[in-house]
């Protein structure tokens, strides 16, 4: 699938394929969240008639001319950064930007959200932005640490190549067995990304009415919906490239998404939330220290 | 709009609306005493979220408005508001005889009586209160309605918006909303462009 | 006794010291001159009846040489048969921990009253509220906006011979539920009030 025929047929394929594993994820985690609090729940496919019923709507109700191009920044800079992120048996595009353009692509989405929302107008719109961007502060320095420390001690930065490396030594080379404090501080970080529970402060829906989603309704919330769907095996895959050794297989690779993604939901269905600068000062306290002195350890056994 | 045409959907029509009443969000107004009843219909005992309904926190995303229990003339006028803010198809629902016919505020002079005068209801929840199965059972009937394509009260508010609004201003005098309701039942295509 | 007293800032001189019996408060609003008629009416209250003209006087002077700091409360009662209002004024003492009730009876067709705003500026949400339900007038009261019922156009609703049910039968209408055949032909699922209809 990396070269020919097949290459430009994943090309197609894949923003569908993850849509696909978005939507099943999607599902399986309100289900799992449901169980937790002894629900019933949804069915598993609920974010699929959620798209449906979004894109359907007969209202759509623009801002203006920004407004509408943010949408596509969103979705189009998830679908880019997408295509860098190598899946097994799909790594054409992570022999062009390693992880440095992979953290810097994460960065567009965001940003169209925020110049979209700025469109809008909505008071409540604005501090979830301004909130997305303080949470950045708090995951992105954490995620940036741990991935130094990695590449410092295989001496690449390529996505792939730490995968390969992690493969061929087995799991007791896996970020995550090797260097523990670094593994463990990514996780936080994770959770972070994903805005889950307890760091969900960006939608805190009892707060500031779902904030960057205020003003959406139709098919821009049906867009945020997609690219909510897309990024989520994307960042999950990450995840997993880095810490957990990638996936030789496809079985393999959605086995650990869901087994990675439980792991993400249980704290997420028990947990109240943080107030924002409580998330943060966490994020300073507890992660990132850790972070850092397993950098020091690695450079201190590289020395 | 004529029950011929109502009744006469394409396939794709058909398959849209099963799939899109597997989706409903829902914005409630809680203005009376029947918000207590909502937490046990979302929450493990009722679970509401097996139906797909969830709450919905602005009127930008919901599908459904839960007015519980009755309106004075002031938070009204906050519901039509709120009402037209919302994008189509999109459905009223009331809740306890308050909605109906004043319930047990049947004599105040400061609640309205009737929602469906000022609102295109959809469905009714009748109760003093409702118990939430009542409220399962009327969001199951909704979604029923959805599915056959009969959901279809909110275009009457743009049909006959001149019998809505008489009924605003006779209660408010005249008020200010945020919408041209002109324009949008032109957007909708309800009526002709006479301009 | 009049209504000239300057108010100093602060807090009263009054309202410092040790706690006061009721009876001793009585004695002390007695020394006030001109106002006896306050009696101990329960163990922490205590009651009176003051003339119209005089209340603003007697609330500055209870105020910063009795000690009485916080208007907690006013309160408007409709004596129809009487026809007057009774407007209940109520003080609380934070050294006593005592409450000062002064009844104050003002005409009912020419409802009007010296505002305390100058006083207290709380009281002006107090005038407010009872402006819209009794309509009372509250002189040199400048906020007597429609606070709950905005979009008003009847009588005071809390007046007594203001009759609820009428007014929401000739203002609402409800639903009937046995309509006539012509009814649901005309699409008419209403009964209409007296208006015929029409909302």
């Amino acid at each position: 699938m990396n070269s020919g025929i097949g290459l430009i047929v994943w090309i197609i394929a894949y923003p569908f394929v993850s849509f696909f594993l978005g939507v099943l994820l999607g599902g399986y985690g309100r289900k799992l969240t449901a169980r937790v609090q002894r629900r019933v729940g949804p069915t598993w496919i609920q974010p699929l008639f959620d798209v449906i019923k979004l894109m359907t709507k007969q209202t759509n109700i623009s801002h203006g001319y920004m407004h509408d191009v943010a949408m596509m920044m969103l979705v189009g800079g998830t679908l880019m950064t997408m295509y860098f992120v190598p899946v097994p048996g799909f790594h054409y595009f992570s022999q062009f930007g390693d992880y440095i353009v992979v953290m810097y692509l994460l960065l567009v989405p965001p940003l169209g959200m925020a110049l979209g929302v700025g469109q809008t107008a909505n008071p409540n719109g604005s501090i979830g932005i301004s909130r997305a961007l303080q949470m950045l502060a708090g995951y992105e320095i954490t995620l940036v640490m741990t991935f130094i420390g990695f590449a410092m001690k295989h001496g690449t930065t390529s996505m792939y190549e730490l995968m390969k490396l992690q493969q061929a030594g087995g799991p007791a080379t896996w970020g995550i067995f090797a260097e523990p404090l670094l593994g463990i501080a990514a996780l936080f970080a994770l959770q972070g990304m994903l805005n889950e529970k307890p760091f969900e402060v960006i939608i805190a829906p009892h707060e500031i009415a779902t904030g960057p989603m205020t003003e959406m309704g139709g098919k821009y919330l049906g867009m945020m919906f997609i690219q909510h769907l897309i990024a989520l095996p994307m960042e999950l895959t990450i995840f997993m490239n880095l810490f957990l050794g990638g996936a030789q297989s496809w079985v393999e690779y959605v086995v650990k998404l869901f087994v990675l993604f439980t792991l993400v939901l249980v704290v997420n269905a028990v947990y109240g939330r943080f107030k924002t600068d409580g998330a943060l000062r966490f994020f300073w306290k507890l992660p990132l220290p850790l972070a850092a002195l397993g950098v020091v350890m690695i450079m201190a056994n590289g020395m | 709009m004529s029950d011929k045409e109502l009744t006469q959907r394409s396939a794709w029509e058909t398959v849209l609306a099963s799939l899109k009443k597997r989706s409903l969000w829902m914005l409630h107004y809680c203005t009376g005493c029947g918000a207590v009843e909502l937490p046990p219909t979302m929450t493990s005992r009722f679970d509401m979220e097996r139906f797909g309904i969830m709450p919905m926190v602005t009127p930008r995303q919901a599908d459904i408005l839960l007015i519980t229990g009755y309106l004075s003339v002031k938070t009204l006028k906050r519901v039509i508001l709120i009402y037209e803010q919302m994008q189509a198809p999109k459905y009223v629902v009331g809740f306890g005889s308050c909605t109906i016919n004043g319930g047990m505020y049947w004599n105040s002079y400061a609640t309205m009586k009737s929602l469906d005068r000022y609102l295109p209801v959809e469905l009714y929840l009748a109760g003093c209160m409702p118990r939430p199965e009542a409220i399962i059972s009327g969001f199951n009937s909704l979604i029923d309605r959805i599915d056959r394509g009969e959901a279809n009260s909110w275009k009457d508010y743009y049909e006959n918006y001149e019998f809505y609004r008489k009924n605003q201003e006779h209660t408010f005098g005249d008020i200010e909303t945020h919408r041209s309701i002109a324009d949008d039942a032109q957007y909708y295509g309800f009526v002709e462009v006479t301009k | 006794m009049s209504g000239t007293y300057t108010v100093p800032t602060g807090r009263p001189e009054a309202a410092r010291g040790e706690k006061r019996s009721a009876s001793a408060i009585v004695a002390a609003i007695a020394e006030l001159g001109g106002e006896s008629g306050f009696a101990v009416k329960a163990p922490r209250r205590v009651e009176g009846r003051v003339e119209a003209a005089a209340l603003h006087g007697f609330a500055a002077a209870l105020r910063m040489r009795v000690g009485f700091e916080h208007l907690s409360a006013i309160s408007c009662v409709d004596w129809l048969a009487d026809g007057e209002f009774e407007l209940v004024y109520h003080f609380w003492s934070y050294r006593d921990n005592c409450l000062v009730s002064a009844h104050v009876r003002i005409p009912r067709d020419t409802a009007t009253m010296a505002t305390l705003t100058d006083l207290w500026q709380p009281a002006s949400f107090f005038e407010r509220d009872i402006h819209e339900m009794f309509g009372v007038e509250f002189l040199g009261n400048e906020d007597l906006e429609k606070y709950i019922l905005t979009d008003w156009k009847g009588p005071p609703p809390m007046r007594k011979d203001f009759v609820s049910r009428d007014f929401a039968h000739d203002h609402f209408t409800y639903k009937n539920y046995e309509p006539s055949w012509d009814e649901m032909i005309d699409g008419g699922y209403y009964s209409g009030g007296q208006n015929g209809g029409q909302a």
